[in-house]
């Protein structure tokens, strides 16, 4: 069989994928957005624990809605990390790894981020 | 067996063992600050202060930021190994985490002892 014959299609938004998948790459996306967090709340720690008027400034930033939303999705990122690395511990002691546990674990890692954030929003707000 | 230079241990296990590990101190500190946060809330400055001038507080999250270094270097060098191609972008970009993951330790350190 000639190998030149093989389709190639390389562009990845022509093609479907499974949601383990999107899970998967949606982990990593949050692990390297949590990096950023680092430093935020190192300053947020450093700036409430210098003195009250700091303790009250960091307390009114958590009053601007730009400043929630730019939480909440930082902290939707470490959330979807944690519950996503719960999973692979999961598959690590042989638990949803067939593909259709495999496909449950997944969304049931979407549906919790998806409830916890609510959580998280009402009590941001 | 060529060893991995650039990856946490050099040796793929011990990064998964570490990752593990690390995994559970970051999280039960995380469950810990959000429980001490939604029991005292609303929160005061003197009940914040006295949290983290309490030594096992200062210890745990010294360890935290520690477990922070190793894990975050874990996932960061496993997502460049992926994508950055080049080897000297690749190495430059894991020794700026590393440098930064180990500056954040530091400035944990100096905000829970400092000032």
């Amino acid at each position: 069989m000639s190998t030149d014959k093989r389709p190639v299609n390389l562009n990845l938004f022509t093609m479907k994928f499974p949601v383990m998948a999107i899970a998967s790459i949606l982990h990593r996306i949050a692990g390297f957005i949590i990096f950023f967090l680092i430093p935020i709340c190192l300053y947020l720690l450093q700036h409430s624990l210098s003195s009250i008027i700091g303790f009250s400034e960091v307390q009114s930033w958590f009053q601007c809605v730009y400043f929630k939303i730019i939480m909440l999705g930082f902290l939707t990122a470490l959330l979807y990390y944690l519950l996503a690395s719960i999973r692979h511990f999961m598959m690590d002691f042989g638990f949803a790894e067939s593909l259709k546990g495999g496909r449950i674990s997944a969304w049931v890692t979407f549906a919790l981020t998806v409830i916890g954030v609510v959580l998280m929003g009402y009590w941001l707000w | 067996m060529v060893k991995s230079v650039t990856s946490l241990t050099g040796n793929g296990l011990r990064d998964w063992i570490i990752q593990r590990v690390t995994w559970v101190i970051i999280a039960v500190y995380i469950v810990f600050l959000v429980s001490f946060m939604a029991v005292h809330a609303p929160l005061t400055h003197d009940v914040w202060c006295q949290l983290f001038r309490n030594n096992f507080m200062r210890l745990g999250t010294v360890l935290t930021l520690l477990a922070i270094l190793l894990h975050m270097y874990i996932i960061m060098w496993t997502i460049f190994t992926d994508y950055l191609k080049n080897t000297l972008v690749r190495i430059t970009a894991e020794v700026i985490v590393f440098i930064s993951l180990l500056a954040f330790v530091i400035w944990g350190v100096m905000i829970l002892w400092g000032t």
